[in-house]
């Protein structure tokens, strides 16, 4: 019987992908994007982080994605990125992410910063400015027509350049399937997921780096 | 568009559905009962060609028709029928219509009982024989009256005249006596120009409400509605449902449905 299989999202892939491959064609020299959400009810961190997954798989670089802190943010949502290369950092206020853009890390060939939309919070637009380019992240049947105007006019209006607008669908965050050496089966659990987070902030004494798993423990290193 | 307003499409359509399936459940079932009648108009005008025997019958139905309907017969009918019934109660629930590309009329009586409204079109047709029997005995009647007193007049003047004028007054007998037999000719002729064909049969299913009517027309009714909705709606929403929306918002260089 003939059945359709739930394999990668190679079409979800390749719409970050050409979005990354255009930023990078338009602005060579682009190092900061700041991913700004559409509207006060947007989250700006799974396009982000599809992003980020985009250009390590393109460039081969290594990705650091700055979260301001948001009472929305979903850790989930990062736990389901399996990519080695992309370093997150969650929960930071305006001025660790304004500090450490201003300190700049070689590490890193790219840094994105996930922020709330401008005009729900005043930080976005002063980290928008230390940017080199804006994107922002709407939701198809959930953002208003006038917020996502405004936000990018408020974004235009304070000297941002806004280098694209990504519409994204609600998805289910992938599931890491690995093999349960036990068993001796595949798994359909999530195992340990592959990237490192970091809360608080990297370079400056904080909490200490932890791991997240399938079970939701953290484990200090 | 339809596929973003599905849901509510869906939902308004069911409701229609719903509503019609509701209102067949609660309306009280009526009946209707028929009983045809021949229009036999070769009767009134035997030697009249084709088109002016059709206009005769188109005539004599329309006449039939509104006498069908008339507060002599509909009174008469409810006499004879008995139980509660009155001219206004019963003359909305009568309908009288010839039946399409025939000489026939239909008496159709609705009613709450299927064995009453049998009853009452039954009645009905008879009362409307009657009727128009009567009126053709009226019409007559002058004419039959003054031939019999003629006749009666004649024969006493065959008793007492002599001749040569005995001959004058017999011929002239002979006239009046013949005009009286083709009055009653012509009466008995124009009796048969309305006949009985089909007595009405009790009604097995009602005529109100019919289901599937009933459920079409509520179909219809909110899919009308529900595209009407959908398009208020749409209009009314102004969030952002496709990249062409996001594009025009943000006026940004590159928009991407991911």
């Amino acid at each position: 019987m003939l059945s359709r299989s739930k394999g990668p999202d190679l079409a979800l892939d390749a719409s970050y992908t050409a979005v990354w491959a255009h930023l990078r064609k338009r602005y060579p020299r682009m190092r900061t994007i700041m991913a700004a959400a559409a509207s006060g009810r947007d989250d700006a961190t799974v396009a982000a982080m599809r992003l980020a997954e985009a250009a390590v798989r393109l460039d081969g670089s290594t990705i650091l994605v700055m979260l301001l802190y948001s009472e929305k943010f979903d850790p989930h949502w990062v736990d389901a990125f399996a990519v080695p290369t992309i370093r997150v950092i969650d929960g930071l206020s305006a001025a660790q992410v304004r500090s450490a853009l201003a300190e700049g890390n070689e590490k890193f060939a790219c840094t994105i910063v996930v922020g709330p939309a401008p005009q729900s919070d005043p930080d976005c637009i002063s980290l928008a400015l230390l940017a080199d380019v804006a994107i922002l992240v709407a939701r198809p049947d959930h953002t208003q027509f006038a917020e996502a105007q405004l936000a990018a006019r408020l974004l235009r209006q304070s000297g941002v350049t806004v280098a694209a607008a990504l519409l994204v669908r609600k998805r289910k965050t992938r599931r890491v399937k690995s093999i349960d050496p036990k068993a001796g089966r595949l798994s359909g659990q999530r195992q340990q997921v592959a990237e490192v987070r970091q809360v608080g902030f990297g370079d400056r004494p904080g909490p200490p780096e932890v791991v997240g798993d399938t079970q939701g423990q953290t484990t200090g290193t | 568009m339809l596929r973003r307003r599905a849901a509510l499409i869906v939902l308004v359509v069911t409701a229609g559905v719903a509503a019609a399936a509701v209102i067949t459940l609660r309306t009280p079932h009526s009946y209707d009962a028929t009983a045809l009648l021949v229009v036999d108009q070769r009767a009134t005008s035997p030697t009249a060609d084709l088109n002016a025997t059709i206009s005769t019958g188109e005539l004599l139905a329309a006449h039939y028709i509104k006498l069908a309907s008339s507060p002599t017969v509909l009174d008469r009918v409810c006499a004879q029928a008995g139980g509660p019934c009155s001219y206004s109660s019963l003359k909305d629930r009568v309908t009288t219509a010839t039946v399409k590309g025939t000489d026939l009329l239909g008496v159709t009586v609705n009613d709450r009982s299927p064995s009453r409204a049998a009853l009452l079109a039954n009645v009905a047709a008879d009362q409307l024989m009657a009727e128009e029997r009567a009126e053709i005995a009226s019409a007559l009647e002058p004419t039959k009256q003054y031939l019999d007193r003629e006749l009666t007049r004649l024969q006493d003047e065959l008793t007492s005249v002599k001749p040569p004028m005995l001959a004058v007054v017999q011929a002239a007998y002979n006239t009046a006596y013949a005009r009286r037999e083709a009055v009653a000719e012509q009466e008995a002729r124009l009796d048969g120009d309305l006949a009985l064909v089909e007595g009405a049969q009790v009604p097995s299913k009602p005529a109100d409400p019919d289901p599937k009517r009933y459920l079409l027309a509520g179909l219809a009714v909110g899919l009308v509605v529900a595209f009407l909705a959908a398009l208020m709606v749409d209009r009314l929403d102004n969030r952002i449902f496709e990249a062409e929306d996001l594009s025009e918002a943000t006026q940004a260089p590159l928009v991407v449905a991911c």
